[in-house]
């Protein structure tokens, strides 16, 4: 499986040398690191004949990201929250993807988040009405009816996904803590597929038309298994064909109508028996019925629904059930939503117990620095101070970093993207004392930040 | 395939580039997520894991060979 999967992974890095042109833009927003199951969705889809052009949002900012109006607009939004991310929460997120999926005009699927390894009351949890397995399978079922046979939206499991490897195989703690990846590849390669099955129903060539093998169908056995095989493939609005060699016709007409109650010759639409090779009368036979010859699938004796993909059909728009559902309206701003966060900065010069975590948390920062990867601690002339973050999810540590001189040049301002997203950047600005000008040297790492600064209004200075 | 093949094959360089003083600062291609896929890769390539402090104080070829060959892998 492994070599498999480092094979995939080298596919992906090939295909996007080739340029080739995405045929639909895929959103991602997700609690944790979602990026690893990128390659494996990119070659399914471009197997599929749907190249993907993919965008991963910031780490765990799917509400900020939702309310936010200027977030790039993609064909598919594909939301993956966590509990352990989002607690109760999380149908905040669902809400928040859904009125964003609708006014931008995207088709959302919700990776329904796994069950919490960890449980509040241990190995009494599950007989618990509030314990963690309780509440993540409520939490999840009430996620499963709000998106049920919507038109416009599908979930895929992340629990499912993790059954498939296997608990013990599912995790990589040490990859969780350096870069929030909470599943092995094995688990996204499994959730990759999940999502390339539902996008493929919803983009690819859908099966039109049915060509009965009747070859095939003279051997057939259990014909009361067929027959009601056929009438789920007329309720799917399939129609029907049929095609065969030139022997024994007659016959076969006979048997289908003897022994299947529900065919008749009206429900067929067309019909080959000539000595044409099968894929020839294929063809044949979508040209006379219109559709294209990848719309045309022939089912063979003994049958499988399944993967003759007919069962990969989203209810159409007109015909799809609503549920009762609650209110999914935007009801709630960025502002309301990141005030609503109660997060607290609380800012101390660094000192030999935060010293390394504070060079680690600058060499780290890519995404919001305005400094030095290399932070030098004993520059004189400057005072260091660690940025502590806490919110009403829990306690981030520490976070961040600001470096300013006695003449009140700051050149450090990093903060750690797990703390992004939640207004932490201006809390920093209001408890920094003395800064005069925050001064740096461009990099493709400082532009966000040089930017903030320059929005925020205080003195910025480029340096070469 | 070899060790070189492997970095090469997850950074997405030429096996010549992988030389034990190539790192994250010289290589353009040794992102923060290529750096995942270069661990994940190896993992797999050799059926170990690494720890935390293995993965972020990778920074260099040679501190990866390092890794490697304290559990136990000529490479």
């Amino acid at each position: 499986m492994s070599d498999d999967l480092a094979a995939v992974r080298t596919r992906w890095q090939e295909i996007a040398r080739t340029g080739e042109r995405p045929v639909i833009s895929i959103g991602f927003l997700a609690s944790y690191t979602i990026d690893p199951v990128l390659p494996y969705l990119g070659v399914a889809l471009h197997d599929a004949g749907l190249p993907a052009s993919c965008h991963t949002g910031p780490y765990n900012q799917i509400v900020q990201q939702c309310l936010d109006d200027s977030s790039p607009k993609t064909d598919v939004l594909v939301v993956a929250p966590r509990f352990e991310e989002l607690g109760d929460d999380l149908m905040t997120a669902v809400d928040a993807a859904l009125s964003a999926a609708r006014r931008r005009g995207s088709f959302l699927v919700i990776v329904l988040p796994a069950v919490p390894e960890e449980r509040a009351y241990g190995h009494l949890d599950d007989g618990r009405a509030a314990g963690t397995a309780a509440t993540a399978h409520a939490v999840r079922e009430e996620v499963r009816a709000l998106l049920a046979d919507r038109p416009d939206a599908w979930v895929v499991d992340a629990e499912q996904a993790v059954r498939a490897v296997g608990t013990s195989k599912a995790h990589h703690a040490a990859m969780f803590k350096f870069a929030k990846i909470p599943y092995t590849e094995a688990v996204f390669h499994e959730l990759a597929a999940q999502l390339a099955g539902v996008l493929r129903a919803v983009y690819g060539a859908t099966p039109r038309v049915v060509v009965l093998d009747g070859d095939s169908l003279q051997g057939m056995k259990n014909p009361s298994e067929f027959d009601g095989q056929l009438e789920q493939i007329h309720a799917s609005g399939a129609r029907l064909a049929l095609r065969a060699g030139p022997e024994n016709v007659d016959a076969l007409w006979e048997k289908l109508s003897a022994e299947l109650p529900v065919f008749t010759t009206e429900l067929v639409d067309a019909s080959v028996t000539d000595c044409r090779p099968v894929q020839e009368q294929l063809a044949a036979l979508a040209q006379d019925m219109g559709v294209p010859t990848e719309s045309a699938v022939l089912l063979s004796w003994p049958v499988d629904l399944r993967r003759s993909g007919l069962l990969d059909r989203l209810p159409a728009f007109e015909t799809a059930p609503r549920r009762d559902r609650r209110q999914v309206e935007r009801t709630v701003s960025l502002a309301d939503f990141v005030a609503g966060l109660n997060v607290e900065v609380d800012l101390q010069p660094v000192g030999p117990d935060s010293a390394a975590k504070v060079v680690e948390v600058v060499s780290r920062a890519k995404d919001f620095t305005l400094g030095t990867e290399q932070l030098d601690l004993t520059e004189p002339g400057r005072e260091v101070f660690a940025v502590r973050v806490r919110d009403r999810f829990g306690d981030y540590g520490i976070s961040g970093a600001v470096a300013i001189s006695g003449e009140g040049v700051v050149d450090v301002f990093s903060l750690s993207c797990v703390v992004l997203g939640k207004g932490v950047q201006d809390l920093v600005l209001r408890q920094l004392p003395g800064a005069a000008v925050f001064r740096y040297r461009k990099t493709p790492h400082n532009q966000i930040t040089a930017a903030f600064l320059k929005d925020a209004g205080v003195v910025v200075e480029e340096i070469s | 395939m070899t060790f070189a093949d492997v970095v090469a094959s997850a950074l997405d360089v030429d096996p010549a580039h992988v030389t034990d003083e190539a790192g994250r600062d010289s290589l353009a291609s040794w992102t923060s997520m290529r750096h995942i896929q270069l661990i994940v890769t190896l993992e797999e390539a050799y059926g170990l894991s690494f720890d935390y402090e293995e993965i972020a104080d990778a920074r260099t070829v040679r501190d990866v060979r390092d890794v490697l060959r304290a559990k136990g892998v000529e490479v």
